[in-house]
């Protein structure tokens, strides 16, 4: 044989096989993906229900992907910082992002900053927790359609607490009044802990917040819960009817999620999708949610995907129509 | 009475084996972190979190907590020996604590500190064992209005902070305020004053700015003079406060842990505002204020008794209210949360074992402080006689590494310098550096509280004046700004009539 011609054949052997490995690169990714440990970015500080939900959610990550998942921490600008971070990562499955409605809908949709469903694809949902409005219990009603007649009749008489700007008792309270027409004093508070001690201390009439915060002043009788945020009542309030039933279609769902750069691979997020919903049917993983007082609300990438799109679209126009 | 009973029950929780040993490890992690600066009690309990899961809650609780008020003990540590301040409730120590350490007492100012925080921690807990119920419904009185009164109220201070010149420590002030308003409006959150840069929308990092202001500009001021370190080698033999220090400073230990104790009371930064609350009372009554900030042995005992008793104090939301006041206090709220306690105002009475231990814990975690910082003073003063340029690089890397921890980001660290060289030269030009900090904590407060007050009341100022807590502390505060102008003003004038 000739020399040369054996030498060109490699030459094209070796070409094809390039191309063929390039070409099939994609899969090939995602049916090794992964072969090194995975970053999942919480954007908050330490200690909150975002960070203990990711630690014990992961805790089990190599039983079933294969890797661990290494927890990082990058706090700051209200969980924009730690967004824009993985929003910019190579979306290749290693880095992913702790996601929350706070950061990641209401942020990009009402003040334009963090990142939204525009720069970042869902995985899945872990869980979350409904807002629950609740009044101080001297106050003369008894339901939202009690609280409602008696704004009305009331204008800026009652003083709503907030936990801070679009935060989680914020943007409900401004899509109940956007809703039905109420007017009523909106007072915000540096977080859920001093909105509580103002309503107990009779300086605000209202607030919002999560079951965990309420619940033992509501048992003790200083606080009367009105309506939960949610679409179906929650487990340790079997007496208190959802907005919904009382006729103001208004949900709130602090939800935490896992959310991958756009651009992640279809076979990789579903890799993913499925690691994680076998974590969190892990038995040990259940037990931990259960201590903190949530349980597990799974959703998967398609479903939670239009579901967090919806809510980033309404966010939009109700911040488009509150901000002037 | 029951009370006797209580605490004695508490105490046989406390010092089962395994409790005493658990608050052993948290007193002694506390003291460690509040000797470094940048890690924060909050920080450190959020990383022990998980280690209490399988732990008996009450002693978790006893561990976190020893953590929190051990940091208090540390803190004064390196404010003292470097001028960096370990805690954010730690930096008024730095301007007399550091004077005293330059002048060969740094025994004397880390005895007094640790010794000052015993009294003012046995004397809170004291104070909560007795009257917590009652301590709580007095923070149930302070709405937005009164919360308003009493941060303008400190704002006054700042007048008393002033080193030399009343108009600098001014200046110093409206400087902080402004600074305070960078980042997120209270009201709509709208960014402020951030330039576009994400990292600005939380505002200025306190603990970053201060390890910059006071550490780094002290490194860059001892670079500009050849080492003079004699004056540390001296007089390295009055390891503790002698009698005459003592004379000096029992009243203002006892004046800080009263202030401490009901400021802590009040959620949201209680100790470190105390701790500037104190050292001002201090300054204003002392027959002599103009030793101040020149190493008054006053001006390190009453803020590190205040905010001792402030951070004790500050459990008195959650165990009563259920309401955690600060970082550290929410994280401990979390971890009883995980074992199925919920705080709140049935606490005491569903788990009396849990309150009662922690407040016994709380009296030993505080004899064993003692027992632990006391002996650690000779090996700190030691310390200094480490050749300043080898000490410079330490504690540079010690202020870089801190920096970075606050938020895990290298943009902390490039803010931390900033301040160092904005303390430099603030310092050449001789502007005093407490009111710009006062300030700066208290500004983005008197903003919100006035926010507050006023969407609440409709836009009406009368709100101050109409409730009477917010009136006798807006009183007060017109008080403290008239006495010195009537002063000068009596002074002039029998300056006039003697002439």
């Amino acid at each position: 044989m000739n020399k040369r011609f054996c030498l060109t054949m490699m030459w094209v052997g070796l070409l094809m096989c390039i191309c063929a490995v390039g070409g099939m690169a994609p899969t090939a990714v995602a049916e090794e993906f992964p072969t090194k440990p995975v970053t999942l970015i919480i954007p908050v500080g330490a200690g909150g229900s975002h960070d203990l939900t990711a630690r014990a959610v992961t805790s089990v990550a190599i039983n079933y992907l294969g890797q661990p998942i290494i927890v990082q921490l990058k706090p700051g600008g209200g969980g924009a910082i730690g967004s824009e971070l993985v929003a910019k990562a190579a979306p290749d499955g290693y880095t992913l992002l702790f996601g929350g409605m706070g950061w990641s809908s209401t942020l990009p949709a009402v003040e334009g900053r963090s990142k939204g469903p525009d720069d970042l694809i869902a995985v899945c949902r872990i869980n979350y927790s409904p807002t629950i409005i609740v009044a101080r219990s001297e106050m003369p009603f008894k339901t939202l359609k009690e609280m409602l007649q008696y704004a009305k009749a009331n204008p800026e008489k009652l003083i709503y607490a907030n936990t801070g700007p679009w935060g989680q008792a914020d943007l409900p309270w401004k899509m109940i009044v956007k809703q039905t027409g109420i007017s009523a004093k909106n007072v915000p508070y540096d977080g859920g802990g001093p909105a509580l001690l103002a309503v107990l201390g009779g300086h605000a009439d209202m607030t919002g917040g999560l079951i965990s915060a309420l619940l033992p002043h509501i048992k003790s009788g200083k606080l009367r819960a009105l309506a939960v945020l949610d679409d179906k009542r929650e487990k340790e309030l079997p007496d208190v009817p959802t907005a919904k039933e009382e006729g103001v279609n208004v949900a709130n769902l602090m939800w935490r999620s896992v959310l991958a750069p756009k651009g992640t691979p279809r076979p990789v997020i579903d890799k993913l999708a499925l690691a994680f919903k076998k974590m969190t049917e892990d038995k040990s993983v259940v037990s931990m949610i259960d201590k903190l007082g949530d349980e597990i609300q799974y959703m998967g990438p398609d479903e939670f995907g239009k579901f967090w799109r919806e809510e980033f679209e309404s966010q939009k126009e109700l911040g488009k129509a509150l901000k002037k | 009475m029951g009370f006797f009973e209580n605490l004695a029950g508490g105490f046989a929780v406390a010092l089962s084996a395994s409790n005493l040993f658990y608050c052993a490890i948290g007193a002694f992690l506390g003291t460690a972190i509040g000797v470094l600066p940048g890690l924060g009690p909050p920080a450190t309990i959020a990383l022990l979190l998980p280690v209490t899961f399988k732990m008996e809650p009450v002693s978790a609780v006893i561990m976190l907590a020893g953590i929190f008020y051990g940091a208090m003990y540390g803190g004064s540590t390196t404010s003292i020996l470097l001028n960096i301040p370990g805690e954010a409730a730690s930096v008024i120590t730095c301007l007399d604590g550091y004077k005293m350490a330059r002048k060969g007492r740094a025994g004397a100012a880390l005895g007094i500190s640790a010794i000052g925080s015993f009294i003012a921690g046995t004397l809170a807990v004291l104070g909560v064992s007795v009257m917590a119920p009652t301590l709580a419904s007095f923070a149930l009185k302070f709405g937005p209005p009164e919360y308003f009164c009493l941060v303008f109220l400190g704002l006054m201070m700042a007048i008393y902070l002033s080193e030399e010149s009343v108009l600098k420590g001014l200046m110093m002030g409206a400087l902080g305020l402004l600074l305070g308003t960078v980042g997120l409006d209270p009201v709509d959150g709208t960014p402020r004053f951030t330039l576009g840069i994400s990292r600005l929308t939380d505002g200025v990092d306190f603990v970053v700015m201060v390890m910059g202001l006071f550490g780094l500009a002290e490194i860059l001021c001892n670079l500009e003079a050849p080492e003079n370190r004699e004056i540390f080698k001296t007089a390295l033999k009055g390891l503790l406060p002698n009698r005459e220090d003592w004379r000096q400073c029992w009243a203002s230990v006892l004046r800080g842990s009263f202030l401490g104790f009901f400021i802590g009371v009040l959620p949201g930064g209680g100790a470190i505002i105390s701790s500037f609350a104190a050292y001002a009372v201090e300054k204003r009554l002392s027959k002599h204020p103009e030793r101040f900030g020149k190493g008054a042995i006053e001006g390190v005992a009453a803020p590190e008794a205040a905010n001792n008793a402030a951070s004790t104090s500050s459990f008195i939301p959650l165990m009563t209210l259920g309401i955690p006041g600060n970082a550290s206090i929410a994280m401990i709220f979390v971890a009883l949360m995980i074992h199925g306690i919920r705080p709140g105002p049935l606490l005491l009475q569903e788990h009396p074992n849990l309150f009662w231990g922690v407040i016994a814990s709380m009296y030993i975690g505080n004899a064993l402080l003692l027992g632990l910082n006391l002996p650690l003073i000779n090996f700190w003063v030691r310390l200094l006689k480490v050749p300043y340029r080898y000490l410079a690089v330490v504690v540079v890397v010690v202020c870089v590494i801190g920096a970075y921890s606050v938020n895990n980001s290298a943009w902390d660290v490039g803010m931390m310098v900033f301040f160092g060289v904005m303390g430099y030269l603030l310092r050449k030009f001789a502007f005093p550096l407490s009111p710009f900090i006062l300030a700066m904590i208290l500004g983005p407060m008197l903003e919100r509280t006035l926010q507050q007050s006023l969407i609440a009341s409709g836009g009406n100022f009368m709100t101050f004046l109409d409730r009477p807590i917010s009136a006798v502390l807006l009183l007060a505060a017109g008080f403290l700004m008239l006495t010195p102008l009537a002063k000068q003003i009596l002074e002039k004038r029998r300056l006039l009539q003697g002439g």
